[in-house]
This record gives C-alpha cells, structure tokens and sequence, in this order.
C-alpha cells in the first residue's frame, strides 16, 4: 500500500507501508529515558505529521521508534505540567520504570548521599539516571539519557554522568536527527530532510520563545546594554543550534542519498 | 563645564534611541563607513526593476538600524522621486505575523498619515481609477474598496476603519459600511498591504515605498510555519511591485553568508538582490568614524579630534571588552569619556586623562 505522511506544515512525507501502517519495529529498540522538559517539548512544540487519519507529535513518533522510560517524579512533573492544560498525550502508567537492582531511595542515597524529598530540586534529574543505571544493571543496552535541561547538566549531572559511561546524552534536538535516520532505516515511513528542519526550527521556537518575549517585555526597564548583551546571547544560542543541527540533518541526508542505504 | 567650552555644539557620541530616531524629521549624521554609505546610496538611486530585496547584515551596533534612520531624510534621494519610507522590526508576539506587519507599519506611518497620502492619491487619480489599479493589483474588489474608504473623512467611518485594521468588525457594521469582508486571515492581511502599497505608488508622480525590516533575527524565534509565512509574504510582496525596495537588518556577530543563508532560509535568501556587510571596524576605521562625527559638532571644524587627541582614541578602542569595535561601542565609551570630561572641567582629553577614567 502506498500512502502518504504529511506534516500540517505543508510539505510531504512519502511512506510505503504494508498492510497496516505502523513505525513499531522491535529489533534493536533504543531506551529513551526522558525528562519532563524534553517530554513537554516533543509533545507541545508546533510539529505535527498526519499519518493516515491521525496527527503526530514528535513524542509520539518517538513512541514508536524507542521505548520511552521515566521515574516516578518525572511522571509527577509531567501531570502536573498536563493537569495545567488538561491533556493526555500517552499512555503513561507502563513508561514509569519500576525499580529492581535497588530501590529508588537507595539509588539517591549512593548517588547524592541523601534521600531525596518529594517534590525536590533535581529530584526528577537524579532519579532518571538512577533509572538509566537500574536498567543497565539489569542487562539493557541501548539506553539514552534524553534531556533538556541545561541546568542540571551543568548542575547535579555535571559529575555523575561522566561516572557512568553506559547511555547517551541527547536533547530533543537530537532525538529529531535519530527519527530522521531512524524513519529511512525503516523504510516504512520517511520524514523528508525538510521535515526534519521544521522539527528543529518548531522545537526552538518553543523552547527559547518565552526567554525571548520576556526580554522584549522588559525592554524599557532595562539599560540598552543590558538588553542588547541578553538579546545577543540567547540569539546566538538559538542560531548556533539551529546552524548546528541543519548542518547535522544534511550530512544526513547526503549520505542516505548518496548511499541509497 | 559645558560642551561649549570643549568646542562642541553637543555630544557627538550620544546614542540615538532607535524610535525616537527614526520619528524625527531631522536628518541624521552619517560618519565614516564611506563603502556601506555609498553602496547604500547607489542601491537607492539604481533601484529598479523587479526584485528590490537588501539585506544588511553585521554584529550588534554596527550601524544597521542607524541607515535607516539615515536614508529615511536624505533630500538627494528625493530630487526625482518621492520616498515613503517605513520602519517596522520583526514581529515578535505569537500568532499572526504578516498581519503583526501590517499593523506595525501603519503604526509606524500613522493612520493620519496614511488617509493624507491615500486622500491625496484620490485626489490625484479619482475614486474610480485608484479602484482600479488597486483592484487589478491585488486581485480583491473588497480589499480596494477598503482602501478607498480609508481615505473618506467621515467620523464613524474613521473609527469603523481603525477597527476594520487593528480589532473586529461585525457583519452588521461591515453591511452599513458597505464592505464586503473584513481582515481575517494572513492572506487577507497580506492582500491589504500590498493594496497599500499598490495604492501608494499609483500617483503620477514617481513614488517609491521603502520599507525598512529590522531585527530579522526575530525569525529565529518563529515556528516553521510562521516562518515560512513570514518569508513567502516577503517574497510575495517583492516579486509584485516594481517600485518597493525592502531593506532586511539582521544581526549576526559570527558567521558568512552561508550561515546566513541557512537562518533565513531560502526562500528570501534566492531573493535577495545585494547584501551589505557591516563589519567590526579597525581603528583606522575607527578614528575615521571619530573624526567625521567630532567635525560635524564642532564649533570650529578645523581642530582634528579635539576634544580628544588620536592617543585618547586610542586607549578608548583598546579599552573595550570585546575588543571589537562598532559605531555603538566607540559611542558609548566616548560618550562616558566626554561627560567624566565635563564633570572634572578637563580642557582636552589626553591618553592620560582617559588611562585615569578607565581606573576609576
């Protein structure tokens, strides 16, 4: 069956698909344990593509591409952000990782030396890497640490993941280079190289609008070097990333159209 | 201590606020960066054709936003043609940004202005044939209509209309006003202002619209849809009216062209007619940009730099954090340096006097 994937956009996604359209492929099914920030901005950034009768988040393409995993305190961060806009996007009871080598307080207490409160600061961060730790003691390979959170890269997992070399990093920006790739390699589904830009340029925009706005809205009250230093900044920020990732999505692209993989 | 006494009839070096820039009538000096001058000035007085679309491009404080304000009160532009020139930035608020734009410029004109130039064009042409030629222009009876009604001086078709561009209307007040469709979706805005411009350029003298889109850097915050709609109205409007030039200002401190190309993305850059740098200047550059500046204020325009001597310059250039030097940089350490001048009643400002400021 030939059909077509669109994204709302305006460009076309072409698929070839047998029998039922689906993106579940079991063999070497990647980890994905997210944070809520990244959760979030898959799911609520301006991207969708409409398979068939349905529209698709960039989360839930993911869903079907890696099996997504949190903790329990990811889980809460996530409801409270969703009980704030009344929407459900997945099914969420099987994603939350039950603990099996050690229990989730042991794991905080040999990782931070402290058990942690609930609600606490890094809390969500913390027990995802315990998380991430669990499941390789359990004999899973293949796992990402997916998050945006630049603070607590910088904070409380400047040093701990380091000390543990068993997953890779990535951002949500990352994870649209994966479902490019991962959407070829599939050959059920292809999102289109253009597509996949749009997916990076939804994604900046949702996520450094806000910072943005708020610089604009205090414009007035602040010194014309002050918000020029600010501006400057966080512009470089985005068009770093924006150039970085484009750049990504076209060796890419060069090299599944040279190859013809 | 006053700037008298430093042989200046005002702070050479005080920064412009860029709104309060571009309202005024008064001309505003340009100083040094002789290429990006001229260059400008060949792209206005050769502008023709279709395809009008410049982008100016450099770091922060460059002298982007400061050509506008320049070009929008330059009488050598205006000896054989009229110039209606616009100033908006890049749109930053969610949601509809062609009709952000539209808003803006009028915002920018004033709506006083813009029933003046359309009344005049009525004038000029006659209700029926400005009709016409927007009407053909755009493609939209309903759209030309409103245009022209913009130009009636009626009391409650004035405010019915501020409403008609800026908030909504109801079909009730649309039936009584005889209009046929309000303004609702980004098309419809786009159609609008190109009758505007369509209706701005239709009198028989020769007159060109420029349009001025600073902080186009703002497109980074967009979503790719309102990017593209953004960017193909752009384009829209270029590849339409022979006598629009659209100038783009986007700041970018670290990069090449293709970079830029990738940020604002193809479709206008395949556009784009001529680009400009403005770069970091050397402090050759530099000490021309100082000079030029200091003659025009000086009472007795033959003394150099003075208040300040070349050495002075000098450890001011050197002084600044980046150790790039821009037209808002140098502005703001000489600016700082003139007032401590004052403050202290220096007679000339030397290498020491400065070596001292910076200390303090």
């Amino acid at each position: 069956m030939v059909g077509s994937l669109s994204v709302k956009s305006g460009f076309e996604i072409e698929f070839i698909a047998l029998s039922v359209p689906t993106l579940r492929d079991n063999s070497m099914k990647l980890t994905c344990i997210i944070d809520a920030c990244s959760y979030i901005y898959l799911d609520e950034c301006d991207f969708r593509a409409t398979i068939g009768e349905n529209d698709y988040s960039l989360l839930n393409l993911l869903d079907h591409v890696v099996t997504i995993k949190y903790s329990h305190e990811v889980s809460r961060e996530i409801s409270r952000h969703l009980s704030s806009t009344s929407v459900e996007v997945l099914a969420r009871s099987n994603k939350i990782h039950a603990f099996r080598k050690l229990t989730e307080a042991e794991y905080e207490q040999k990782l931070v030396a402290k058990v942690l409160s609930y609600p606490s600061h890094n809390k969500g961060e913390l027990d995802n890497l315990a998380v991430v730790i669990d499941l390789f003691l359990m004999g899973k390979t293949g796992l990402v640490f997916l998050t945006d959170d630049d603070n607590a890269l910088r904070g409380c997992l400047r040093e701990l993941l380091p000390a543990f070399p068993i997953c890779q990093v990535w951002s949500s920006l990352d994870a649209v280079l994966f479902l490019y790739l991962n959407l070829y390699q599939h050959k059920k589904f292809q999102l289109s190289c253009e597509a996949a830009k749009e997916a990076i340029v939804d994604l900046l925009a949702y996520k450094f609008k806000q910072a943005r706005k708020e610089f604009e809205d205090s414009r007035i009250s602040m010194s014309p070097d002050e918000y020029a230093l600010k501006v400057q900044k966080l512009n470089k920020d985005v068009d770093d990333q924006k150039f970085e990732y484009f750049r990504h999505l076209d060796k890419i692209s060069h090299l599944l159209g040279v190859n013809q993989l | 201590m006053t700037f008298e006494e430093l042989n200046l009839t005002q702070n050479p070096f005080e920064l412009i606020n860029p709104s309060l820039g571009f309202q005024s009538e008064v001309p505003v000096f340009w100083a040094g960066m002789k290429n990006q001058k001229r260059e400008l000035e060949n792209t206005f007085l050769n502008a023709a054709g279709h395809r009008n679309l410049i982008l100016n491009w450099g770091p922060f404080g460059a002298g982007k936003t400061h050509a506008a304000f320049y070009f929008k009160n330059q009488p050598i532009l205006e000896q054989q043609v009229e110039l209606i020139t616009l100033y908006v930035r890049t749109p930053l608020e969610n949601g509809d940004a062609i009709q952000q734009l539209l808003e803006n410029i009028i915002d920018d004109l004033s709506f006083t202005k813009l029933k003046e130039i359309i009344q005049a064009r009525i004038a000029e042409l006659g209700e029926s044939q400005l009709f016409n030629l927007i009407s053909a222009s755009i493609k939209s009876e309903a759209y030309a209509l409103a245009i022209i009604k913009l130009g009636y001086s009626e009391l409650k078709l004035d405010d019915f209309m501020y409403r008609y561009i800026y908030a909504n209307v109801s079909r009730t007040e649309l039936k009584k006003f005889q209009l046929p469709r309000a303004l609702k979706t980004e098309a419809d805005y786009l159609k609008f202002l190109a009758g505007l411009i369509a209706c701005f350029t239709a009198g028989k003298t020769l007159t060109k619209v420029v349009l001025w889109i600073d902080e186009l850097e703002n497109l980074l915050y967009y979503t790719s849809r309102q990017f593209k709609r953004l960017t193909q109205g752009i384009k829209t409007l270029v590849d339409s009216y022979d006598n629009l030039l659209i100038f783009l200002n986007y700041t970018l401190s670290d990069g090449d062209e293709e970079r830029l190309r990738i940020l604002i993305g193809d479709v206008l850059w395949d556009r784009i007619t001529h680009k400009l740098g403005f770069s970091f200047l050397s402090v050759e550059k530099g000490l021309e940009y100082c000079e030029d500046l200091i003659t025009h204020y000086q009472i007795d325009k033959s003394m150099g730099y003075f208040p300040f001597d070349e050495a002075a310059l000098k450890t001011l250039f050197n002084s600044l954090e980046t150790r790039c030097l821009t037209p808002y940089e140098i502005n703001k350490k000489c600016s700082g340096m003139l007032c401590y001048s004052l403050e202290n009643h220096f007679k000339k400002i030397t290498q020491k006097k400065v070596v001292k400021w910076l200390n303090v």
